[in-house]
């Protein structure tokens, strides 16, 4: 059971990045809630019978988790920006070439931008990025397959107009 | 600025996916078997916390009262408290386990009508028990002082204690307790229903949970 869990989690571990990225704007709170995601579906494993895609039921534990994860309080040392922690990553070792460079920088503008949506928001850009269809994103969150279509055009607007606040067309 | 120039920057994240996953590869299992630590895990970690502690300063309280004449009134009242909320801690697990979680927003609405129906009972619960529970322990406290068992029980003496104890202690327990059951649970219920109110925004879903 564990080595079938660790297969699942290596092969979706993108869905599990994403998602914690776009609802944790501090390394910290992003490190949380990427283990907090892990707990959450090492113990929903046990129930998932096979009725739905194991990329959906990872999609459902996790979007779950997010919406109802709050930030540990009190905690003491200051938080480093996971932008800021990503680009120290990147910034090791061999200098990148400016192209990966400039990508690394839409890339985190993006998520940036993604942080600063309502958490119901994130969760349906996300799945929309992730080439989703409108009819699984609203199986996935529980919604009508048109609110999905009515928001992803506001929430792109919206997300569209903070990336350019942010001088995204100038990368 | 495309939809297709996002949706490419979108794709090129999984590289930091990967490099993410590969630092901590060996370690999923260990991460995964970690005590949890969102709104319900911490509900319940909350109700398992006061559970335990009820119970040790109910064991407490007996050894130091053990000499007390109503050492019996204690020890039934503890009883059958703890058998009660023994039965709808049960009761609520059950609830729990059934709640479906085939989408988001469904299982969100079972957890918030499921913790806001406990959340209320207890409440009315504490406002009756602890009040009885202060004049117990006001009276059982005055024997222990040196107080005559027999002084109290007449009825003037019992009925001027109980009423006065019933109306400042009604009172205070009203407020601590208003203000104990937010702290505990009420702040992460208020943020469940946040996130069920965003999930269903703009009325285009009915919602059943008030």
């Amino acid at each position: 059971m564990e080595e079938t869990f660790k297969h699942i989690i290596a092969e979706h571990n993108g869905i599990l990045y994403k998602i914690a990225r776009s609802y944790a704007s501090e390394k910290v709170d992003f490190d949380d809630l990427y283990q907090e995601m892990l707990i959450q579906l090492w113990n929903s494993f046990a129930r998932f019978q096979g009725k739905a895609k194991i990329s959906t039921w990872i999609y459902r534990v996790a979007l779950n988790t997010a919406l109802t994860f709050t930030k540990k309080k009190k905690r003491k040392p200051p938080t480093t920006q996971v932008t800021a922690w990503m680009m120290e990553k990147a910034d090791d070792g061999v200098a990148q070439l400016d192209l990966e460079r400039k990508q690394q920088q839409k890339i985190d503008l993006l998520y940036q931008s993604i942080n600063e949506l309502p958490k119901d928001e994130r969760a349906l850009i996300l799945l929309h990025l992730e080439g989703k269809s409108y009819e699984e994103s609203a199986d996935i969150i529980g919604i009508t397959t048109n609110y999905v279509g009515v928001k992803i055009m506001r929430i792109k607007k919206r997300l569209y107009k903070l990336l350019s606040e942010k001088g995204y067309g100038r990368i | 600025m495309e939809e297709f120039d996002l949706n490419a920057i979108w794709k090129n994240s999984d590289k930091e996916a990967s490099d993410y996953y590969d630092q901590l590869e060996g370690e999923v299992m260990r991460m995964a078997r970690q005590r949890s630590s969102n709104i319900i895990q911490r509900m319940k970690q909350n109700a398992l916390i006061e559970l335990i502690a009820g119970i040790a300063l109910w064991i407490g309280l007996f050894f130091f009262f053990a000499e007390n004449p109503l050492i019996g009134y204690l020890l039934g009242g503890g009883i059958l408290l703890y058998l009660g909320t023994g039965y709808s801690v049960y009761r609520m697990l059950k609830k729990f386990r059934s709640i479906n979680t085939k989408n988001v927003k469904e299982s969100v609405a079972g957890y918030l009508q499921l913790f806001r129906k406990s959340y209320q009972r207890t409440k009315i619960l504490l406002y009756i028990v602890m009040p009885i529970g202060y004049t117990l322990g006001f009276m059982m406290g005055f024997i222990e002082a040196g107080g005559d068992w027999s002084d109290m029980v007449q009825p003037w003496t019992l009925l001027i204690i109980l009423g006065v104890s019933a109306v400042v202690l009604g009172v205070i327990v009203w407020f601590v307790t208003r203000k104990y059951m937010h702290w505990m649970y009420g702040q992460y219920i208020e943020e469940l229903q946040e996130v069920h109110d965003n999930l269903s925004a703009e009325g285009l879903e009915n919602s059943s949970v008030q």
